[in-house]
């Protein structure tokens, strides 16, 4: 079946932005090594679209907090809720919150020993972040920096 | 009348101090803390209280646990409970009427005349 140009051209850019996003990830692994890389690659693929600006971003943290509030009075202790705790510490340091990066952080930490799968795998990554909140703080918002140029 | 009793379940020492001075001084209410949320199942069992203040991010044990261990418990299943939160701010809880999931909240730092204000409505429930 033929495809219109349209559509032809939306899979070029669909491959185009996966073949980017792969390059983004081995050059933040090569230069970071795996546990910083990984963690930078997240930032990277925080909310895309969002740009630092400080009102929708904390609109953002605040729903998404109410999300993850819900998930734990449902004693949902899984995964999603991970995935939920690790976006509310990048949305804390592009807000350049301190404080809040280092509650998700230590909440990151304390819940990956619980949760089954790869999460009992990021232990060292949470660490990392309590090491120096502020570098992490400073690495999120430059990455994201760079990423909303266009 | 008799007191109602309210047992606070916060791991910060300093705020359910002060939580149980402000609460007590007027005799309506009896607060017992408890600043281990893995110890609060017994707490209740012990204490028998007309409502639980628990916060809902703990370590070891965060509040949604503590909630699902209260409602295996016969004689614990429906005491009722007020969800404390640093996590989503006051605005945030009221604008969601107080309720997150189905659950009472009130946001902290908390101001100890809404705080009345919002037991009362659950006691008289």
């Amino acid at each position: 079946m033929n495809q219109s140009p349209e559509s032809l051209a939306v899979v070029a850019v669909d491959a185009m932005q996966r073949e980017l996003k792969v390059a983004l990830e081995k050059g933040l692994r090569q230069h970071h090594g795996d546990l910083v890389g990984g963690m930078l690659m997240d930032v990277a693929l925080y909310r895309e679209r969002i740009r630092l600006d400080p009102k929708r971003l904390r609109d953002l943290v605040e729903n998404d907090a109410a999300a993850v509030v819900g998930a734990i009075v449902g004693n949902c202790i899984d995964g999603a809720l991970m995935l939920m705790i690790r976006s509310q510490m990048i949305g804390s340091a592009l807000l350049a919150d301190r404080d809040a990066v280092v509650r998700w952080a230590m909440e990151g930490k304390s819940r990956s020993r619980r949760v089954a799968g790869p999460w009992q795998e990021t232990q060292r990554q949470w660490e990392w972040v309590l090491e120096d909140p502020n570098r992490y703080i400073q690495y999120a918002r430059q990455l994201k920096y760079f990423l909303n140029q266009f | 009348m008799a007191k109602r009793r309210i047992l606070v379940v916060d791991d910060e020492v300093g705020f359910t101090k002060l939580l149980k001075l402000n609460l007590e001084k007027d005799g309506q209410y009896e607060v017992r803390i408890e600043n281990d949320g893995v110890k609060a199942v017994d707490s209740a069992r012990e204490f028998q209280p007309d409502l639980i203040l628990l916060d809902i991010i703990m370590p070891e044990k965060d509040g949604g646990e503590v909630l699902a261990d209260l409602q295996r418990e016969p004689s614990l299943k429906n005491v009722r409970v007020l969800f404390l939160t640093a996590t989503v701010s006051i605005k945030g809880v009221e604008q969601r009427d107080g309720t997150i999931r189905g659950m009472p909240f009130v946001g902290k730092p908390v101001e100890p005349k809404r705080l009345v204000k919002r037991i009362e409505e659950i006691l008289n429930s």
